[in-house]
């Protein structure tokens, strides 16, 4: 119940704001809308319960160092792109990860995608198999501190 | 002082783009080149429409813009994962 009230708020504040406008109509269809689509994804709805005021902090911190190796990945790439020879040797190593639930996972598939010089190729269950531009990237997996935060607030949110 | 402030960001934005763009070409097989992609798009596309913002101002606009960010992170790598599985996918069957 808690989720689908959250669903439609989020939802009708979001259709409010691409209105640009709040009028009676905008906020009528925006309330309609919000309500069909939150029936139509009921399902899906237990995906709100990682987003809690006690662990937005910890979010917080988790999208600064999203950000920061975002960069340092992009800056990687073009120095490689851009030298005579690339130093090249891929290989697809396995990674285990110690996140319990499958949402964490994606997120963090997603993360390492992001981050310098590897990329998720497969998940199964919680084996994931990256792919690595370099043999020097494989030892930055193990010390990820992106899967640390996300294990802090899975920690935080189940005791 | 604004208009060269986002004329730099969105100039290094397309850096990044040529960047990646040279990386598809250059990179030596498809695992390697789905990188070139995945990588440079997400930086260059958030450094250009954050130029974009800075020209737009505090407005509903740079909003929308903002949330074009957000989605394009989460979509990009969903995408580029998805390549890197077709092409496993595709090694693992000629293989066999």
């Amino acid at each position: 119940m808690k989720n689908i009230v959250f669903s439609a708020v989020v939802l009708s504040t979001f259709f409010i704001m691409l209105s640009e406008k709040i009028t009676a109509t905008t906020i009528a269809c925006a309330m309609i809308v919000a309500v069909i689509v939150t029936m139509l994804n009921k399902d899906r709805l237990s995906h709100f319960n990682y987003i809690e005021l006690k662990v937005l902090h910890k979010w917080m911190h988790f999208i600064m160092v999203l950000f920061k190796e975002v960069v340092i990945s992009n800056i990687q790439v073009a120095i490689i792109v851009l030298s005579k020879d690339m130093k090249l040797a891929p290989e697809i190593v396995r990674f285990e990860s110690k996140l319990s639930s499958e949402v964490m996972r994606t997120v963090l598939a997603n993360s390492i995608t992001l981050t310098p010089g590897t990329m998720t190729v497969d998940i199964s269950d919680k084996e994931l198999w990256v792919h690595c531009l370099n043999g020097d990237y494989k030892d930055g997996l193990t010390e990820l501190v992106l899967e640390d935060i996300l294990h802090k607030i899975e920690g935080d949110l189940h005791g | 002082m604004a208009d060269f402030l986002s004329i730099l960001l969105i100039s290094l934005g397309l850096f990044f783009f040529l960047v990646g763009a040279i990386g598809v070409i250059r990179f030596p097989d498809a695992l390697t080149r789905a990188h070139g992609a995945a990588k440079s798009d997400t930086l260059g596309a958030a450094l250009c429409i954050v130029g974009l913002m800075i020209k737009a101002g505090f407005t509903p606009v740079s909003f929308k813009l903002m949330l074009i960010v957000f989605f394009l992170w989460t979509a990009n790598p969903t995408a580029a994962h998805m390549v890197a599985k077709a092409i496993t996918v595709k090694k693992m069957t000629e293989e066999r």
